[in-house]
């Protein structure tokens, strides 16, 4: 058979396996995450396989050189430098306003602004605003805004007597932004009060106050780069957006082509298995094998003299750092996998080498586990912006605006689960397989490598579908 | 119901919770076969370099 006609062999087969992942919609109704099913969740896993097994296929044949190593971006136009400084300011005052409503509105997590911006808005909506539009919070980062007009100020005082900020160490890599992310997950999934308005203000600050502190250590960009656990979490995820903004221009680039390059530091493994092991332990969370565990953690920590609820936050901490054990171990099973195929490759230097294969991976379970909440809760940012303290007042004239469950149905909700993840995990399966033919001298020993990225894969498409529709 | 007959009932649970990790069984052991094929096969002919 031709080159050419594999190739289309190839194409036809991916396609006919992406309509066998989507069921018939006489048979399919009311799809949606721990709800009863009238098509077997698991069919969906078997599917999934397919999908990701002819992709591989698909790509081993018509994918046998790198194309996204190195990328030319095609600069599109420049923006004035008031525009940097409006966009930091609207940041700022965006932050303040959050934080002020969170100390002084009403006490009531539904009814306070702060919450619902924290957990909706800050948490699943930048993320996929970062795949679509580039890092666009890097442009209204308060902390980092104020960074840079503190630094602005003291260089114009000090001049050249400033002192030069601190080399950041090589040793610390993104391991801030490893606990960060970790801290804020815990928070978000295990921590008793992670509702009270006040508490989260008070988070919010002390973040901030962090940040400040690492950036007048090592500086504004080197910190914001590294230690900044948020700004480093939306920029991983601006990575696969075909839109790039770099000192005040906005070049484009093919999708997905800003992740190749992205700079791989002591942390990164950990900070992606945070990512993705934190978000299964939601999934997790929410079934009866979890509540059946969670119990006897709960019984054991309060033998040993915790009040209840910390006994349960105890276990919740057990079952997070857990899920990220096993989302790591996973990812390392793959590279020692890997390790096999060739000669003179370390396991450390292959991990680092095909991490960013687990960025897309890691937005596919954020959308999946979170995008019901945006889709309703969400709608909640309008009456609540009017009145952001729950006072009664109505500074938008939408205070009145209820939630519309309707306007996107469970099924298109459980539509558009299965499709980011298995979206995100063969873009993962891409990243890795052109990662491969730049790291192995032959394509033969390149596609053998990716055997266990692909079992790595089908594992990690089998898990988030699990924790998505399994009642267990 | 006793305590030993509670896996027993639960078995068809948790035989379902299974199917969805099936297919990480089945393409690990294609996966295996190949390779063992793989490194059985003959590298005679020179490999063929990624550009």
């Amino acid at each position: 058979m031709t080159s050419r006609r594999r190739r289309r062999a190839a194409v036809a087969a991916a396609a006919g396996a992406v309509a066998l992942a989507l069921p018939a919609s006489a048979s399919a109704h009311g799809i949606g995450s721990k709800q009863p099913l009238p098509l077997p969740g698991w069919l969906f896993a078997w599917a999934a396989m397919v999908v990701l097994v002819v992709s591989f296929i698909g790509l081993a044949v018509a994918w046998s050189r790198p194309r996204l190593q190195d990328v030319v971006e095609r600069r599109r136009f420049a923006v004035p430098r008031l525009f940097e400084a409006l966009a930091g300011g609207l940041g700022i005052a965006a932050f303040v306003a959050v934080v002020y409503a969170g100390f002084a509105g009403v006490q009531v997590e539904t009814a306070n602004l702060i919450p619902t911006v924290v957990y909706v808005f800050f948490w699943v909506a930048v993320p996929i605003l970062s795949l679509l539009f580039g890092d666009v919070f890097q442009a209204v980062n308060p902390w980092r805004a104020v960074g840079r007009a503190v630094g602005w100020a003291v260089q114009r005082i000090g001049g050249p007597q400033t002192p030069a900020p601190l080399a950041y160490p090589v040793r610390l890599g993104h391991w801030p932004a490893v606990v960060g992310i970790a801290a804020f997950a815990w928070v978000e999934l295990v921590y008793a009060d992670r509702g009270d308005p006040s508490q989260l203000a008070i988070m919010a600050l002390a973040y901030a106050a962090v940040q400040l502190v690492g950036m007048s250590l090592y500086g504004v960009e080197a910190w914001s780069a590294r230690g900044d656990a948020f700004g480093v979490y939306f920029g991983l995820f601006s990575r696969m957006s075909p839109l790039h903004w770099r000192d005040r221009a906005l070049y484009t680039r093919p999708p997905l082509s800003g992740l190749p390059s992205m700079p791989v530091e002591a942390g990164t493994v950990a900070l992606l298995a945070v990512m993705i092991g934190t978000t299964s332990f939601d999934g997790l969370s929410q079934g009866d094998l979890w509540n059946t565990l969670a119990g006897h953690l709960q019984d054991g920590f309060t033998s040993v003299g915790l009040s209840a609820e910390h006994a349960l936050e105890a276990a919740g901490t057990v079952g997070l750092l857990a899920m990220v054990g096993v989302v790591g171990g996973l990812y390392r099973l793959g590279i020692a996998g890997m390790r096999t195929v060739g000669r003179g490759h370390q396991s450390g230097e292959l991990a680092r080498s095909f991490v960013h294969s687990l960025v897309p991976i890691a937005l596919a379970y954020v959308i999946a586990h979170y995008f019901s909440l945006l889709a309703y809760q969400g709608q909640a940012i309008a009456p609540l912006a009017s009145d952001p303290l729950g006072h009664g007042s109505d500074l938008l004239g939408t205070a009145d605006w209820g939630i519309s469950y309707t306007w996107i149905g469970s099924r298109a909700i459980s539509y558009i689960q299965v499709a980011a993840l298995l979206i995100g995990h063969v873009a993962g399966l891409a990243l890795a397989h052109d990662r491969a033919l730049a790291t192995y001298r032959r394509v033969r020993e390149a596609t053998r490598s990716q055997y266990w990225m692909l079992a790595v894969m089908v594992g990690f498409t089998c898990l988030g579908l699990w924790l998505l529709f399994s009642t267990v | 119901m006793s305590m030993y007959a509670l896996p027993i009932a639960h078995a068809g649970h948790w035989l379902t919770g299974l199917l969805y990790f099936a297919p990480v069984v089945v393409v690990v052991g294609a996966l295996a076969w190949q390779s063992m094929k793989d490194r059985h096969a003959d590298d005679e002919e020179p490999g063929d370099v990624a550009s």
